[in-house]
């Protein structure tokens, strides 16, 4: 049910976007992000294709792996271009009971889905070349300077990474507890949808209890390495910006005003595909 | 009961580049009037087996009948044929590892009351049943309506176990059921299930890292290296084939390889070894 | 001078407001069914603990599960402190608050489940943990990190992500993560009760060895008799007191009070306990297979 959750684990490889600086990828997430949303028509999309593109073939992580990854998230991909499609003004080309179709619809649910995935695959990449704890460093890093205002940056940093860390090990506790009860008879696939929810509290309570008790041991033991918060501590591999890292972000800042460039081009010269 | 597998195969992620397989060509009878042990080494296939067992898993190849029934049905099932098959399975229990971890109701009773209740019984029969299978595990009236996870480890290990029992299996199988208990716990757990076994004229099924357990409770030993099963015969039989066990990373109990030491041949027990040392010393 | 010594230390776990809801239900069951057969709140769960380890010790700490042993090992390095008594480690109190990270320096922990205690995507980022804490700085973070996996024979797996180890080695990953802060001293509290034998095996060669070659004091809490046979000293705890004490020939010889301990003979040293019980006239410190061969083979003469 829960079985192999690719999306958000590391992907061990040792390519060029791996080696980058946690902090340059973090801000080209962003840019790439901001990308995404500032582009509304079909040259920006191919552009912005040819770049994620050519950033996947760099980093070295299987196609394959990454769409295996986007599985979960097609249930949210499918809600939001069900809204689109079906409840957007404009000029409506077809009308059935509180559903209405319209062209200015149709294509906002494309470029909506568009986008969701393009997100999607992008934030994923982030995560499939940085592992969990050099994210953390990347993102303790950033915050740093909102120490002042007591942002907890490092807190929030560590309790990513270790989520991160522990996805694999519920994933495969849920796994067990499943089968532990089915093996009990239990029944997870017949029944309508609150029967089902009423089946899963069997598998969802001892979950809880088993990731409570993981929470209390793995506290007890990161004090028992003298853990006492971010005050004070240094790192094993500190961050430093490479030659690669500074012009990764010069391409980055070229990246983001072609990007502009191009949507205030296509709005005032071409009204074709546009948004 | 009598468990049957024909050619039995599992392969894990098939047709990709982690592809494993996890069971090779598996023939085996299993069940009967016995306490069975399955040993092996980590990665031998055994919990891959013992899944196959109760329709956990289905076996990528090869067929698993219960007294000639086949548990696993080809094409699309309605769902009468799913519940059948579903009750079918349940002929045969699989306790897991560290079962305490599958507790979930708000007391004793009612958690041993689950499986009955999955099966469909009615509210008196799944009392009669859960507290029947209580009392085989020796715990306390005074628990039953004690939240599990209040109660001590020893005790909800029992209490889990007490859970599949409840359901009446023909066959019970358990993955380590001693595990990371302390040796009076240990004994008490391997005692009532040789008990259990005993009165019943059931099947149990233990898979186990301890030698030394599995000499002194089993009388059948299955042992499986590589996917495949390489030894199976009654206990001493097993435990005659010393340098076999010691290649496949397991080896006999402390006391056995004593005794062969000394000229004595295969002990089970620390008892029948000093049996056979005080006849050689006519005492 | 001994490195670790309690001197009557008792502990109890500090009673939970009852204003919280989980917690009064809890207190009405309680009140209506029968006391609690196990510990309840406000009762100790360490009486008077005495005990005395010398630097390069082996030593093994027995008892049936909530004897107190682990409560006890949490004291060791300051995780819990004593309610009453005093528990000096390496000459500091452990109540100093000043000193807590000197004394968890001093005394490292592995605990019983591999999974909750790595708390590193990457093993050597693992390994690094408690240096970074410390304050350590980089370069000598990356050396003490890459010796520490040499000592535990992880070197190779350094880039690997823990996920994918075996038990046994994700355990020597724990033991190498206390060994990059050069303690004097490893606590094992029931490092091994999850592991397959060979894992098992593993994880105590690995203790033993730095126990030889770096004279570093290791307390092993376990269940496996077989674990303690080579102790230099064992103490058997029962209900939070120290019921037996001595070399593991002395506890084994105490015969059948390991029983109500709820303790197992190792199979050889049981053996020869039947064989003398029935008459035969054998040493009664024998716990080693050659040991009892020896004794057997004089005999035939």
């Amino acid at each position: 049910m829960f079985k192999d959750i690719t999306i958000g684990q590391y992907y061990p490889e040792n390519s060029i976007v791996h080696r980058l600086d946690p902090r340059v990828k973090l801000f080209g997430v962003v840019v790439y992000v901001a990308a995404v949303f500032i582009i509304n028509n079909l040259i920006g999309f191919i552009f912005l294709t040819a770049a994620i593109v050519t950033l996947i073939a760099l980093s070295k992580v299987p196609l394959k792996h990454i769409l295996k990854g986007l599985r979960f998230v097609w249930f949210l991909v499918i809600l939001a271009v069900f809204f689109n499609l079906f409840f957007s003004d404009g000029t409506i080309i077809w009308r059935w009971w509180i559903f209405r179709m319209s062209h200015e619809g149709i294509y906002r649910a494309v470029f909506f889905a568009l986008r969701l995935i393009y997100v999607i695959v992008g934030a994923s990449l982030l995560t499939y070349t940085t592992t969990p704890t050099t994210l953390t460093n990347g993102l303790e890093k950033v915050f740093k300077p909102l120490d002042v205002i007591h942002f907890p940056g490092h807190e929030i940093a560590m309790m990513m990474s270790i989520a991160l860390r522990f996805i694999p090990i519920l994933t495969e506790e849920i796994n067990k507890i499943t089968k532990a009860q089915l093996a009990r008879g239990a029944d997870f696939d017949t029944g309508g949808i609150i029967l089902k929810a009423r089946g899963m509290i069997p598998i969802m309570v001892p979950l809880f209890v088993s990731a409570f008790r993981r929470a209390t041991e793995l506290a007890t033991a990161m004090e028992a390495r003298c853990y006492a918060g971010g005050t004070n501590r240094t790192k094993m591999f500190p961050l430093k910006y490479e030659t690669r890292d500074k012009v990764a972000y010069i391409l980055l800042f070229v990246y983001l005003l072609v990007s502009i460039g191009l949507r205030i081009l296509m709005e005032h010269f071409l009204t074709w595909g546009a948004v | 009961m009598i468990i049957r597998l024909e050619n039995v195969n599992y392969i894990y992620n098939p047709g990709t580049a982690e592809e494993v397989k996890a069971i090779s060509d598996v023939n085996l009878e299993l069940g009967g009037d016995s306490f069975t042990a399955i040993i092996g080494s980590t990665g031998s296939g055994k919990s891959t087996l013992i899944q196959m067992l109760n329709g956990l898993l289905e076996p990528s190849s090869g067929s698993i009948t219960y007294d000639g029934v086949p548990i696993y049905k080809e094409g699309k099932l309605t769902k009468e044929e799913k519940k059948a098959l579903r009750t079918l399975r349940c002929r045969v229990g699989l306790v897991f590892q560290y079962p305490e971890y599958q507790l979930f109701e708000e007391n004793v009773l009612k958690d041993v009351c689950y499986g009955p209740k999955n099966l469909g019984f009615s509210k008196e029969e799944q009392e009669e049943k859960a507290r029947a299978a209580l009392s085989a595990v020796g715990l306390s009236e005074s628990l039953y309506d004690k939240s599990p996870f209040e109660i001590s480890g020893g005790e909800k290990r029992r209490v889990a176990i007490a859970g599949v029992l409840a359901m009446e299996p023909e066959v019970l199988i358990l993955d380590e059921p001693t595990a990371g208990l302390d040796p009076l716990g240990k004994s008490q757990i391997l005692e009532l299930l040789k008990k259990y076994q005993q009165e019943r004229h059931v099947t149990v099924i233990l898979v186990s890292h301890s030698m030394e357990e599995v000499a002194q409770y089993a009388d059948r030993v299955i042992a499986l290296y590589k996917a495949k099963v390489v030894l199976d015969g009654s206990t001493r039989e097993v435990f005659s084939h010393r340098k076999e066990l010691e290649e496949i990373g397991l080896g006999v109990p402390e006391v056995c390889a004593f005794t062969q030491s000394i000229g004595l041949g295969d002990t089970l027990t620390v008892e029948e070894a000093a049996e056979k040392i005080l006849q050689m010393y006519k005492l | 001078m001994s490195f670790i010594k309690a001197d009557k230390i008792s502990y109890s776990y500090p009673v939970i407001d009852d204003t919280d809801e989980f917690d009064s239900k809890k207190k009405k069951e309680e009140e209506t069914t029968q006391p609690e057969p196990k510990k309840s709140r406000g009762e100790n769960a360490l009486k008077e603990v005495s005990m005395e380890v010398r630097q390069g010790q082996f030593l093994c700490i027995l008892g049936r599960n909530g004897s107190g042993k682990s409560t006890f090992a949490k004291h060791l390095n300051a995780l819990l402190m004593p309610s009453e008594g005093t528990l000096w480690v390496d000459d500091i109190d452990t109540k100093a608050e000043d000193q807590i990270w000197t004394i968890r320096k001093t005394v490292g922990m592995v605990f019983q489940n591999p999974d909750n205690q790595i708390i590193g995507s990457v093993v050597d980022e693992d390994v690094a943990f408690g240096l970074e804490n410390l304050g350590v700085p980089s370069e000598e973070i990356q050396k003490e990190v890459a010796s520490a996996l040499e000592g535990v024979g992880m070197s190779e797996f350094a880039k690997h992500s823990p996920n994918k180890l075996s038990g046994g080695q994700k355990q020597r990953v724990a033991v190498a993560g206390v060994l990059a802060m050069r303690p004097k001293c490893i606590v094992l509290d029931e490092s091994t009760a999850m592991l397959d034998p060979r894992g098992r095996r593993e994880v105590m060669e690995t203790v033993k060895k730095l126990n030889k070659e770096l004279g570093i004091t290791i307390i092993s809490i376990t269940h496996f008799m077989e674990e303690t046979l080579d102790a230099d000293y064992i103490y058997v705890m029962h209900k939070g007191a120290v019921a037996l004490q001595g070399t593991p020939k002395e506890i084994f010889s105490r015969g059948t009070e390991l029983y109500a301990l709820g303790l197992w003979f190792p199979q050889i040293y049981h053996l020869a306990y039947i064989l003398r019980e029935k008459g035969m006239d054998l040493p009664d410190d024998i716990i080693h297979a050659a040991e009892l061969k020896e004794a057997l083979e004089q005999k035939k003469k």
